[in-house]
């Protein structure tokens, strides 16, 4: 059975204060951070998770969208994006399911003048009094791997 | 008389700091805004990696001193909100300048008209002309050049 495409259906991740948003068909599973085995293997993964038939990296991303080498209090969850070749992990605070339409949400374009090469931000917007990021999950993963 | 008046225009100096000074169009600069609240938006330029939100829109808000200076300085509080097209026949876009003072309005007049000085030449980019103003050449820039991101 072929899934539903509904281009309005979001993940948000939040993390260390910010807000990012992934299409929600771009997301495999949301896991618990218990389930992920922790490596200190310094190659910027924090650890690996083993489901889904496949062994997945899990990274942990601070504010600035850098990588963390050790996971900060609190972080309880992360979001296993789907990729061509193994699925990959995001550690998060909180994750959310939002649906933009519902809620009335309009994305904007990230200005020309913010671009950069490895961006993997392609629209900004306004939520819960905060500027948003929305990725995609393919961007996400490009520039975890570019990271790493 | 009225060949003086065709000859003057209106034209607002900004100023970036760090000596960065330029002029841009009357009609160019929409409003000033004193301690707006600021976003930061990562994997961004140097220059322009904050935005904040003005009528509804999300808009970037470019630091010219850090974009010659390359040094992170810390910016004032007044960021002017400028307004500029890409092409005539394109909607009009607004960005945010960060300010060291408030903009400054003045009459320029053609034969204030000079080169663009050598001391100046990180603006050659962006300079449409140049004019001379209390002492001091001041470039006219062109604001979709500066946010073209190019």
């Amino acid at each position: 059975m072929s899934e539903i495409h509904n281009p309005h259906l979001y993940v948000l991740l939040v993390f260390d204060g910010r807000y990012l948003f992934v299409p929600q068909d771009e997301v495999l599973s949301i896991e618990i951070i218990a389930d992920v085995l922790m490596t200190d293997d310094g190659m910027g993964t924090i650890g690996w998770f083993s489901g889904h038939g496949l062994e997945s990296p899990v990274f942990c991303l601070a504010n600035d969208l850098s990588l963390l080498s050790k996971v900060p209090f609190g972080r309880e969850y992360f979001v296993l994006l789907k990729d061509e070749e193994q699925p990959l992990g995001v550690i998060c605070d909180e994750v959310e399911n939002v649906n933009f339409k519902q809620e009335h949400l309009h994305p904007q374009d990230l200005p020309d003048v913010m671009k950069t090469q490895n961006s993997p931000i392609r629209q900004l917007l306004v939520y819960q009094d905060q500027v948003a990021c929305v990725c995609s999950g393919m961007a996400l993963v490009r520039y975890l791997s570019i990271e790493e | 008389m009225s060949e003086e008046v065709a000859k003057t225009n209106r034209a607002w100096v900004l100023d970036f700091g760090k000596g960065l000074r330029a002029a841009v169009g009357h009609h160019e600069m929409w409003q000033v805004l004193i301690s707006p609240k600021l976003f930061d938006v990562p994997c961004t330029p140097f220059h322009c990696g904050e935005v904040l939100i003005f009528q509804n829109r999300i808009l970037p808000v470019l630091s010219v001193s850090r974009l010659f200076e390359r040094e992170k300085t810390r910016q004032s509080q007044v960021v002017g909100i400028a307004i500029y097209q890409d092409d005539p026949a394109h909607p009009i876009h607004y960005g945010g300048l960060h300010l060291a003072v408030m903009p400054q309005s003045i009459y320029v007049s053609d034969d204030q008209a000079c080169d663009l000085p050598e001391s100046q030449e990180c603006w050659e980019p962006l300079a449409v002309s140049c004019f001379s103003h209390e002492g001091l050449a001041i470039p006219i820039i062109d604001l979709a050049s500066l946010f073209s991101g190019n």
